[in-house]
């Protein structure tokens, strides 16, 4: 995969969400996407971010997250990778909660699942977690091969 | 008459400089009104994970007056994350116990769209105004 257009280091501190979500937000609408669009990736990170603070690092203020960022052509949209050196989740266990189950917490996973064109969760063999997302311009070109564009 | 620029000062950051830990983000602000039979929560800015316990405490105070209808105005509230879905929902279940009108009204498009994405939308009483939540 070539180099991110963005790569990001950042501790898990909820105070940082609300800039995340802005510049994600920025980086997808100058990628084409749409304003309902960069909601989604805006709310998608967002529970992420939430995930891995709440459940992988226990609100642990001080540990780190990395976010990168790709832009994509052929479709127009955005890749999005997050990782985290939290305790392996077995991948079966991410998923939503039965949603007639009304009660609070666990619609992170289906928000995502909802939102987003593409998503993958997997253990990193270093330790940790990735999430890769992607989400693509609705009125885009869909041609089959995705491309990694240059921001200019 | 040439005047003569004195050079800029070089900011030197002194050793009591501290990095902070951006715990800058505003609290959440919730306007409370007294109904004659209850409360109007009016929180005002994101509710994300960092600003959803804000808004807890202050149900959690409404619901501890016992009232017979809580409304939640969501008119400046421009986004909200499963947080604050959470928090919502937890009110929800103490007023379903006490008898307690629960209503939410006044939804931007985005904030209505993940109360439908989570198939909340006919689990709570929504309305689009203060005025149908006051007769809901």
């Amino acid at each position: 995969m070539n180099e991110p257009h963005l790569h990001a280091r950042i501790l898990s501190r909820p105070e940082l969400m609300a800039p995340i979500r802005a510049m994600l937000c920025e980086l997808a609408s100058r990628a084409g996407l749409d304003e309902a669009e960069c909601g989604h990736i805006a709310l998608s990170i967002d529970e992420a971010l939430t995930n891995i603070i709440r459940h992988g690092y226990k609100n642990d203020p001080d540990s780190h997250i990395w976010i990168s960022v790709w832009e994509l052509e052929n479709p127009t949209g955005l890749r999005i990778q997050m990782d985290d050196l939290a305790p392996h989740v077995e991948l079966e266990q991410l998923k939503s909660r039965d949603l007639d189950d009304i009660r609070p917490g666990g619609l992170g996973v289906h928000l995502i699942h909802s939102l987003m064109d593409t998503v993958h969760f997997s253990k990193r063999p270093e330790g940790g977690m990735r999430l890769v997302v992607e989400k693509f311009h609705a009125l885009a070109n869909a041609n089959t091969d995705v491309k990694v564009n240059n921001i200019s | 008459m040439r005047t003569r620029l004195r050079p800029r000062a070089v900011q030197v950051f002194k050793s009591s400089t501290t990095i902070t830990n951006m715990s800058g983000a505003t609290e959440l602000v919730v306007d409370v009104e007294t109904l004659p039979d209850g409360f109007i929560l009016r929180p005002k800015g994101d509710v994300d994970m960092a600003r959803s316990p804000a808004l807890r405490i202050k149900l959690t105070e409404a619901l501890k007056g016992k009232p017979t209808r809580l409304v939640v105005d969501l008119s400046d509230v421009p986004y909200m994350d499963s947080s604050g879905l959470a928090t919502l929902i937890e009110a929800l279940q103490t007023t379903r116990k006490n008898k307690i009108k629960f209503i939410v009204c006044n939804l931007s498009p985005r904030v209505r769209s993940i109360l439908e994405i989570a198939r909340l939308t006919t689990v709570f009483t929504v309305v689009d105004n203060r005025e149908q939540a006051l007769k809901a």
